[in-house]
């Protein structure tokens, strides 16, 4: 928060002062926060019981038509609370509704702030002490008490910061008197720290502890974070965040569950369509095992029926002749059930052998007897062998 | 109606978050469980799927060889006669009158039972190629007609032969 101004109505208008020793800037400068005028502003602090959080306003509002002068409708507040010991108090800011909103037209919704802002966040290290704040302002001086490190209260003064400079004694006169260890801390800009310093070393005041702060260094350190005033009210999220935290987790939980349960379902019914294709596969594994023993009965039938053609005689004859020719005449002939034997007149039985053996219906042809007819190449002679014509 | 105070807000509260942390737990546990007992199902039912695949013999060459076979079987059938059809007197009325058609003598013939087959032996002579015509009339029978055992004699060189045959005729078996 480097670029802080702060604002006097001077001749009926507000205008914008740097704290850098206190120079004027016209409307048009860009600026982070502006602190309005002490004397615009009553601060009140009172003690509250314990009310819901969104009860408080309408209490404080209620009790501020007792505190403070001008009409209700035309009245403006912010409040914060600060909690000592057991006891709840509400610091109250105070303001003419009219004078607000010439603050939020020149301040352009940028965030506002009044030195209690600055001194509160400053004043940590007294937490546990009594302390007395007062802030030196060029047209005015503020001075806050402080309890504990709350507020107790804040008076302001039109005493210029250059009149305390010249004469210190007027500011004393409005200092609480502190017999115990009380501490005072100034707040001034950063040029007339060396000056204050001086005025005060020379006052009674010097027996006294106390801090000088720089204001603009404070302004450094002041952060968007810091509680502002009378800051646009954010629309309340309709369930906390914690419980949308809850939720959250408890949607992704549920989520999850629910697609681990699809994933168990889609699971489930691969199984089951698994379980459907191997009772149809082993329905038509049984029904083509059946076919195959219905097949095997039927092949052994039919090698029955197959040996039980009977051997064709007349072919097996054919064929003999067919392998012997014209020019070899057979005289005896037997056949008993496959096997045949024949006694024949030719000529060169070996060759007849050979022809026997080389046919394919013939088999284990044997040539039992060769007789050779004197004075001719007349042979007589016996074959034996099976043949297999059906 | 009394209304609840803020510690028991904060004690009924923590029950319910608890309540429902554990019912939350009990369910992922009961599905996570559930899911590994499904994929192992899963996997055996793969498995048993695959082994199903690899062993299961080829349907349409079963059939197409199970066609093949009962064509082939009535075929073989249809060469073999019932009881009802024949009998061996029939029979040998018809061998008989088959081989006095073809000019055979027949010398004698007779009826020879065998384990479970009756023959009927036929002594011819005559010429051997009406003899060659008989037996291709038997060749060309409708029926299954068998001569398991033949004896022919030659040796005449006028053309003529002696033979001794044992015929019969194929017979269903109704065991088969």
């Amino acid at each position: 928060m480097n670029r802080c101004v702060f604002t006097e109505k001077i001749d009926g208008t507000y205008q914008l002062y740097l704290f850098d020793d206190d120079e004027m800037v016209d409307n048009t400068y860009r600026f982070d926060a502006l602190m309005m005028s002490r004397p615009d502003f009553d601060i009140k602090v009172i003690k509250i019981p314990n009310v819901q959080h969104g009860d408080e306003h309408d209490l404080l509002r209620y009790r501020i038509r007792s505190l403070y002068p001008g009409t209700p409708e035309e009245t403006v507040f912010d409040h914060q609370i600060v909690n000592m010991r057991k006891e709840r108090h509400a610091i109250l800011f105070i303001t003419k509704k009219h004078i607000l909103e010439e603050y939020r037209e020149i301040g352009n919704k940028k965030p506002l702030f009044l030195p209690y802002t600055i001194v509160n966040s400053s004043i940590k290290k007294y937490a546990d002490k009594n302390c007395v704040a007062v802030f030196l302002h060029k047209y005015w001086t503020e001075i806050l008490e402080f309890q504990q490190g709350i507020l107790d209260s804040s008076i302001v003064l039109n005493i210029e910061k250059d009149i305390i400079f010249k004469d210190f004694v007027k500011l004393q006169e409005f200092l609480p008197e502190r017999k115990d260890d009380s501490s005072f801390v100034f707040f001034c800009s950063k040029s007339n720290v060396s000056g204050l310093l001086e005025v005060i070393g020379k006052s009674v005041m010097s027996n006294n502890t106390y801090e000088i702060v720089s204001i603009e260094e404070q302004l450094d350190s002041l952060k968007i974070k810091n509680r502002f005033l009378f800051a646009e009210k954010r629309k309340r999220r309709l369930i906390p965040q914690k419980t949308r935290i809850l939720l959250l987790v408890f949607l992704v939980l549920v989520l999850s569950g629910l697609g681990l349960f699809k994933y168990v379902s889609y699971k489930e019914q691969y199984k089951s369509l698994l379980a459907e294709q191997l009772s149809s596969l082993e329905k038509q594994y049984y029904r083509i095992a059946s076919i195959k023993e219905e097949t095997e009965d039927l092949e052994s039938t039919f090698k029955i029926l197959e040996e039980q053609q009977p051997i064709d005689v007349y072919l097996v004859l054919s064929r003999i002749f067919e392998v012997i020719g014209d020019r070899t005449l057979v005289t005896y002939f037997t056949f008993d059930n496959g096997s045949f034997q024949f006694e024949a007149v030719g000529s060169d039985a070996l060759v007849l052998i050979q022809k026997f053996n080389s046919h394919p219906d013939f088999s284990d042809i044997k040539i039992l007897q060769i007789v050779l007819d004197k004075g001719s190449d007349i042979e007589r002679f016996r074959i034996t062998g099976n043949v297999n014509v059906k | 109606m009394s209304t609840l105070s803020k510690r028991e807000k904060v004690l009924l509260y923590i029950c319910v978050l608890i309540a429902i942390i554990s019912s939350m737990g009990v369910f992922y546990y009961l599905m996570l469980e559930k899911v590994l007992v499904l994929n192992s199902d899963i996997d055996l039912l793969t498995k048993q799927i695959q082994q199903m695949h690899s062993h299961m013999p080829d349907e349409v060459n079963l059939q197409v060889k199970r066609e093949l076979l009962l064509e082939g079987i009535k075929e073989l059938e249809g060469g073999l006669y019932t009881d009802a059809e024949m009998n061996p007197y029939k029979f040998g009325i018809w061998i008989k009158d088959l081989l006095l058609e073809n000019g055979l003598n027949i010398t004698k013939y007779q009826t020879i039972e065998n384990k479970n087959s009756i023959f009927l032996e036929f002594f011819i002579s005559g010429d051997a190629l009406d003899f060659i015509e008989f037996l291709e009339s038997v060749s060309l029978a409708e029926k299954y007609w068998s001569i398991p055992f033949m004896v022919i004699n030659a040796d005449k060189s006028n053309g003529q032969i002696e033979a001794v045959f044992r015929i019969t005729y194929g017979i269903m078996n109704e065991n088969i």
